[in-house]
């Protein structure tokens, strides 16, 4: 009995040991995963906090009535629209609406001057091969670690001496050399990792290089170009130094409107009309980025991995 | 000399290209120094400074486009290498036009 029992008892031990090991793995791995979920939500609720917490405070503060100022309430208190009255008005001397109209056209100009220039210059960089390439990128990356602080006092004599100072293009051609080393690498690294059997095959199928770039590389390079603009359109509106030396009333940039912002009460910082104009200013960087979000996650997304 | 081509769609990337644009900012900013030191120097101001900074930044160079001769070197060993190992392989293994007979031998 015990000899025709002992393998079929055998064989079920073996059975029931590798469902019992089976389903530990299953356990460990259900476990392992939950704890990695976790990790990965605590980090990105870290990450969400830190960001968003300057720009909450941001708003807070610009709906706080100005004798709370220092007030550290976390929440909205004392609350008027006081501060965005002030800041919009020109009564007080300031002059925010002009000045987002300049950044807005200051910006846009260098956005697509630098995207003109860089599609160009990365799409050679990527998909030729000539002598010197990586030193001409080299150059540009050594172009844009260039401080800034370095050339104001250089471009200030020079625009003076061609009576640029308080024009746009002495603000734009700065804005361009500081933002096209951007535009160049990210546009670089993104037409590497293009499937270049595409353009070929437009080539065999009778386009030009011309017409295969504009009808192939163009719309698939699409979500790059949109997360470039954006990013040169960012730096070119946020830009201070510059603009606070080679600007004049009436083609300030909202960073330096800002910085010389007069409040409602005299010898007082007006810190709360700061923090509105800061949110106003805000805005139009968030509707772009809204606007264009799908498009930027692809970009930004893209050229990260190979194959 | 080298013209301008297409490359390729399945071509690999020069491994000295890493390199090559470590070398350009480097040269950038070398270049930079060079202009502000005789600037210095022409305008009677102290230059001093400033050379010893362009001193390092040409060393700097130095050194890379040593180690760029060496690795360009290195790979055109490695590439001799390779195609010798290619060469030597029996005819059979790289399929022979005679079907592997052994009639064509070179």
């Amino acid at each position: 009995m015990s000899a025709i029992a002992g393998p079929a008892a055998a064989t079920a031990e073996g059975r029931a040991l590798r469902l019992e090991r089976t389903g530990t793995a299953n356990k460990v791995g259900k476990r392992r995963r939950r704890n990695q979920s976790i990790r990965t939500a605590i980090s990105a609720i870290v990450i969400v906090v830190w960001c968003v917490a300057p720009f909450y405070w941001m708003i807070v503060t610009s709906f706080r009535d100005v004798g709370f100022t220092f007030d550290t309430t976390p929440w909205f208190t004392h609350f008027t629209w006081d501060n965005y009255v002030t800041a919009l008005s020109t009564n007080l001397g300031n002059h925010l609406g002009r000045a987002l109209l300049n950044s807005l056209i200051i910006g846009a100009v260098t956005t697509v001057i630098c995207l003109l220039f860089g599609i160009f210059a990365a799409y050679a960089l990527a998909r030729l091969d000539f002598r010197f390439k990586g030193i001409v990128m080299g150059v540009i990356l050594g172009a844009s670690m260039f401080p800034g602080v370095a050339l104001l006092t250089p471009l200030f004599q020079l625009f003076t001496s061609w009576g640029w100072i308080g024009t746009y293009q002495a603000l734009i051609l700065p804005d361009i050399s500081f933002a096209l080393p951007l535009t160049v690498y990210t546009l670089t690294s993104f037409f590497r990792e293009m499937p270049w059997d595409l353009e070929e095959a437009a080539r065999i199928d009778g386009c030009t290089p011309a017409q295969a770039f504009r009808k192939i590389i163009l719309p698939l390079a699409a979500p790059a170009v949109f997360t470039t603009a954006i990013l040169a359109f960012i730096a070119s509106w946020n830009e201070y130094l510059i603009a606070s030396q080679l600007t004049t009333d009436a083609t300030q940039t909202v960073t330096v409107a800002i910085a010389g912002f007069t409040g409602s009460q005299p010898h007082q910082e007006p810190y709360t009309a700061v923090m509105a104009a800061g949110v106003v200013v805000t805005i139009p960087l968030v509707i772009l980025v809204l606007i264009f979000q799908r498009r930027i996650v692809a970009g930004l997304t893209a050229g990260g991995v190979k194959g | 000399m080298r013209g301008i081509r297409v490359m390729g769609s399945g071509a690999q990337r020069d491994p000295r290209e890493t390199l090559d644009v470590v070398i350009g900012a480097v040269a950038f900013f070398a270049f930079a120094f060079l202009v502000i030191t005789v600037v210095a120097e022409v305008t009677g101001q102290d230059a001093l400074g400033w050379a010893l900074t362009l001193l390092a930044f040409v060393v700097l160079l130095a050194l890379l486009v040593a180690g760029r001769r060496r690795m360009t070197r290195t790979l055109a060993v490695r590439r001799t290498d390779a195609a010798r190992a290619a060469d030597d392989l029996p005819l059979d293994m790289l399929g022979s036009p005679d079907g592997g007979r052994g009639a064509v031998r070179r």
